[in-house]
């Protein structure tokens, strides 16, 4: 009887035991991370975020961004812009939120994105847009084929993007204007820190003269202007685990673009069979 | 004649299964000691110059005894069908009382040295068999080989003829780590098929964490599968365990015995990290052809045994295979997408009463799949991957009993080897070729009461694989490893009942340019109702299996030399006590430590499913076992078993960096069952064989996600407007989830009929999962779909066997 009796138990509590089954495969306290793609640019006037909240599963239709709030805060000066949610459906893939807002980050300026519904404490991913660089400048030396000027931008702290030499010019025998730009690329060399490179002067000639159909001894070109343009993007760019994303996932980073100009000398100019129309001395 | 209860049969066998003292006795003459085993000369010589040990030891076996002695030696065998019959106590008596024995090993071989000139009545006595008595007269210097066969204890009733009870060795029959199993405990254990298989029991036993159902794994105290060494006659195994974890390649019907070291093993094995299980199989009948037919839902087999010189040459052959998508599951009407198959024979012969020579050779095939990859996709649905292997063996065993000396000797000359594959179905993304050619040669001297054992071993392995991709800092290629090495160990009992066995193991990888020497230790000592033990030792894995354990659905492992030249270690302590207050009571408790270094471990990542490192990991695990067993008839036997452990890895994670800023990481591994708790019951009643065993096991460890995004790859200044992402899960913290506690109810009924004179038919009926426990095997974060263990299966199954 006793035998019984303990064989009843054991399967009674086996029988209980039998009602803990439930997985409950995502990890409490997790429900109001979001993941956020975006970089704060200071090309563009507008600003473009892609944010989804974390799913549970492969298959969950709810994209979790009712009532949701994002937020762009200046840490500094507390100014404040609102984004908006738009919906993109590409053919190939679920559909996409992006939250845009007109505004132009600042250099030097430290944002904080906040991605939250209302009384939670949501995701935080903050970033700051490089500070401007300085230019100096060497001499330009040399002739008509070896033309070059070496150029030291300072105070960058990660690789420079874009890095592009734009010509103003004047047509010959009249008054219009044009921009060309040439690309130097990303200057692969360039050390954390400072960035120097030779603007080759007499190689931009071929191109500037090409870009406009001109022969290169085309005479009567006007230079009016030069300016560098140099993107730099900011740290979070250059590190294999950015931790700049609280209560969240993704990327967030932000990418400044800074613009030089200065003025070539006549002598150098004439070299270069242009007609010397930059303003200043 | 005086009562002489055996102290125990599950004490430490050293090498060559030598066989222990068993009896509490206290011996009038002890003049056997080479020298004082204790003395701080001794063990300081010992501890430092295993060489000098090993030349002082040869030089006393030289020596002549210093009393006039002789030594009585031989093997027992079942007179019925010449197997051997291990544990069998072995007693001299003389006409002044004094005793002297010893128990048979696995292969029957008894010694009983430095016995004093004079006449002696032998006795040997054996659960379920008459006992054999026979006069001897030891003279001075002799060493006389006595072949005993013991006849079956039958019982008349009617025109029945019924078997004696077969000895079980028991569950809580444990000895610092050592448990020895034989087929009458494997029968104990309900079984989802009417052939009993060696790791149905293996799973009850406290320690030992299988995957369930499905998969084939089995960690063993904190171990992973590829950190055990399962020999089978020698053989090693690499995969042994079939893709249905009820079964492996060992019927119960093949095994005479299996010792299983949870760890703490001595000098004799080694190559491993955390556990042994050397099985010995039987050795086929030499008195007349035997054998069986089974058909069952999982598995229908044939065995087939009989003499091909009666009384010297026997074979013995066993061919199974699954019939689970014929059979389980038409019954679930589920698929089960397992199939397997393994052979086994081999052939024994007696080359006169002092030398035996085997030959085993064994093939085993499975095929499965266990998961579920939403990633690999086509046009149908989902895609899943399959794993298959197969392990081939061949090996001979030869052992000879020298006329002039007491002293065993066998060697072995083995080849293994093993096939895995990884993949979508015909098209494998992963694979591995293991194989092993091995010899080794195990001498025990018989001196007195104290065994010396030694032994010289050389192995060839050539290990080939292709990951995939599956790591990204390993490049596996085609390698070869030449291992050589020796052990000694020689077995002291300076008092009755304490057996002590140093040992050192020395073994050198010369392609490798890496040598190791580890100590080992075992002390048993039984007193009165009491046993305790304790064991330890230092063990390295230079040939290691690497796998991916972040997918449980993925059992592939490669095999290969230990990369980055870190040879993983272990260091084992064991201490267990065992008592046995009544003749149908005992229990016993045992605690373990493992301290685990250079584990070769997949990093983890917050990623799935995505290639990964190789990562040095270090870790312990510890815990304890609690088992009691209840009866000793055949009538009733229960057993509760308890095991708690705690298994943790530590190693370097630089995913984390991102959540806690540091890419150190402790975690438990996927297999560090907390809890498991086994009831088993087996009742004999009317004929009928009633069994039910009750598994409980805590969750174990599974990462918990964060949820799911779409990853977008920004490593230029791109506009993410245009990038589609790709699906991705997050991980949290590695193995910070448990997966639900798993428990099942396994139940079976069976009765034999005799259907002829020497025919019997046995009807085998039960419930596998009898409450229909949802065990979840794994779970697909993508998609939250679960694979299940085993649900609710009604099992009947019919066994014919000639006897």
């Amino acid at each position: 009887m006793n035998r019984l009796r303990t064989i009843a138990v054991v399967l009674m509590l086996a029988a209980l035991a039998a009602c803990d089954n439930v997985v409950e495969p995502v990890s409490e306290g997790v429900q109001s991370r979001y993941v956020v793609y975006g970089v704060l640019d200071m090309r563009s006037d507008q600003q473009v975020f892609r944010i989804e909240a974390l799913r549970p599963t492969i298959l969950a239709e709810d994209d979790g961004l009712d009532g949701v709030r994002v937020v762009l805060s200046d840490t500094e000066t507390g100014q404040r812009v609102g984004f908006r949610d738009s919906v993109v459906t590409r053919s190939d893939a679920d559909p996409i939120h992006l939250f845009v807002a007109d505004f132009l980050p600042e250099s030097g300026r430290t944002y904080s994105l906040d991605i939250s519904r209302s009384g939670e404490l949501g995701t935080v991913a903050t970033t700051a847009v490089p500070e401007t660089p300085v230019l100096l400048r060497d001499e330009a030396l040399g002739d008509v084929s070896t033309l070059s000027q070496t150029v030291y931008v300072v105070g960058v702290n990660a690789r420079p993007e874009n890095v592009t030499v734009i010509y103003t010019v004047a047509l010959p025998g009249g008054e219009e204007e044009r921009k060309v730009p040439v690309s130097y690329g990303r200057i692969t060399e360039a050390a954390v820190g400072d960035l120097v490179f030779p603007i080759k002067y007499y190689a931009d000639r071929f191109v500037v003269m090409n870009m406009l159909g001109l022969d290169v001894d085309e005479p009567g070109v006007r230079l009016r202007r030069i300016d560098l343009q140099v993107d730099i993007p900011s740290k979070e760019w250059g590190q294999t685990l950015p931790n700049n994303i609280t209560r969240g996932h993704g990327f967030f980073a932000s990418v400044g673009r800074y613009s030089f100009t200065w003025r070539l000398d006549d002598a150098s100019v004439s070299t270069l069979g242009w007609i010397d129309e930059q303003a200043g001395e | 004649m005086k009562r002489i209860r055996p102290a125990s049969t599950g004490g430490p066998p050293g090498p060559g299964k030598c066989p222990r003292f068993p009896f509490k006795l206290s011996f009038p003459s002890r003049k056997l000691a080479p020298s004082n085993p204790n003395s701080p000369e001794f063990l300081s010589l010992f501890s430092r110059a295993p060489l000098a040990v090993a030349l002082l030891i040869l030089t006393l076996l030289g020596l002549p005894a210093a009393a006039q002695t002789g030594t009585i030696r031989g093997f027992v065998t079942d007179a019925s069908d010449g197997q051997p019959l291990p544990g069998v106590n072995v007693i001299l008596t003389n006409s002044a009382g004094e005793l002297f024995g010893n128990a048979s090993d696995t292969d029957g071989f008894f010694a009983i040295s430095r016995v004093p000139v004079g006449n002696y009545a032998l006795r040997a006595t054996y659960i379920g068999f008459q006992d054999f008595e026979l006069d001897v007269s030891v003279e001075d210097g002799s060493i006389q080989t006595v072949q005993i066969e013991l006849r079956v204890e039958e019982t008349e009733l009617g025109e029945v003829v019924v078997e004696g009870a077969r000895e079980t060795a028991g569950a809580a029959n444990v000895t610092a780590g050592l448990q020895t199993v034989r087929p009458a405990d494997i029968s104990l254990v309900p079984a989802p098929d009417i052939s009993a298989d060696l790791v149905n029991y293996l799973t009850a036993l406290p320690g030992v964490v299988s995957q369930g159902d499905r998969g084939g794994q089995l960690f063993i105290r904190g171990g992973e599968p590829t950190q055990n060494l399962v020999l089978l006659d020698g053989m090693q195994i690499f995969q042994p365990f079939h893709v249905v974890g009820f079964f492996s390649a060992f019927p119960s019907d093949i095994i005479n015995t299996a010792d299983v070291y949870a760890g703490g093993y001595g000098g004799k094995f080694g190559g491993r990290l955390s556990s042994v299980i050397d099985i010995t199989a039987r050795t086929g009948n030499k008195q007349r052809a035997v054998g069986a037919v089974t058909v069952a839902p999982f598995v229908s087999s044939i065995r087939l045994e009989g003499p091909i010189v009666p009384g010297k040459v026997s074979f013995l052959g066993s061919f199974r295979k699954s019939v689970i998508e014929q059979g389980a599951a038409k019954l679930i009407d589920e698929p089960l997408p397992f199939s397997f198959d393994d052979a086994f024979a081999k052939i024994h012969a007696n080359l006169g009463a002092s030398a035996q020579l085997s030959i085993s050779g064994i093939r085993t095939s499975d095929n499965g799949r266990l998961g579920i990859n939403p990633l690999n996709e086509d046009a149908d649905g989902v895609t899943q991957d399959e794993v298959n292997w197969q392990n081939q063996a061949i090996g001979t065993r030869f052992i000879f009993l020298p006329a002039t000396l007491p002293v065993f000797a066998e060697i072995m000359v083995n080849y293994s080897e093993l096939i895995n594959e990884f993949g979508p179905p015909g098209a494998p993304i992963r694979s591995t070729n293991a194989s092993i050619f091995s010899f080794q040669s195990n001498v025990t001297h018989y001196v007195g009461n104290n065994n010396f054992n030694w032994g010289i071993f050389l192995s060839s392995s050539e290990m080939d694989a292709n990951l995939g991709g599956l790591f990204q800092n390993v490049q596996l290629q085609r390698e070869f490893i030449t291992e050589v090495g020796a052990y000694l160990e020689p077995e002291f009992k300076p008092v009755a009942g304490l057996n002590i066995q140093p040992g050192v193991r020395l073994q050198s990888f010369p392609s490798k340019g890496d040598s190791f020497i580890e100590p080992r230790i075992r002390i048993v000592w039984n007193t009165g109702i009491h046993r305790l033990s304790v064991a330890g030792g230092i063990y390295h894995q230079e040939i290691t299996g690497l796998n991916d354990r972040r997918d449980a659905g993925d059992i592939f492992t490669a095999w290969t030399a230990s990369p980055f030249g870190t040879i993983p270690e272990a260091r084992h302590a064991i201490a267990g006590y065992r008592i046995e207050p009544t003749s149908w009571v005992r229990m016993s408790a045992e605690g373990f430590y493992k301290d685990l270094r250079n584990l070769n471990v997949p990093e983890w990542t917050a990623y799935p499913r995505f290639t990964t490192n190789v990562q040095i990991a270090d870790g312990t695990a510890r815990g304890f076992d609690l088992r009691m067993e209840l009866g000793k008839t055949e009538a009733f036997q229960t057993t509760i078993s308890w095991g708690r452990s705690n298994v943790e890895y530590e190693t370097t994670a630089r995913a984390l960096q991102l959540l806690t800023g540091d890419d150190q990481v402790s975690y438990p591994p996927p297999h560090d069952r907390k809890d498991q708790l086994n009831v088993m019951t087996n009742v004999q009643l009317a004929g009928f064989n009633f069994s039910v065993r009750w598994q409980f096991g805590s969750g174990l460890p599974f990462n918990e996600s964060l949820g799911f995004d779409r990853f977008v790859l920004m490593d230029t200044l791109l506009t993410v407007t245009e990038i589609p992402g790709e699906e991705r899960v997050l991980y949290g913290r590695p193995y910070t989830g448990r997966l639900p506690t798993y428990h099942r109810l396994d139940i079976s009924l069976d009765r034999e009929f005799r259907v002829g004179p020497t025919t019997f038919l046995t009807v085998q009926t039960g419930l596998l999962n009898a409450y229909d426990r949802r065990n979840l095997f794994y779970l697909d974060l993508f998609t939250l779909r679960r694979v299940d263990q085993l649900p609710l299966i009604p099992t009947l199954g019919l066994k014919l066997e000639y006897k």
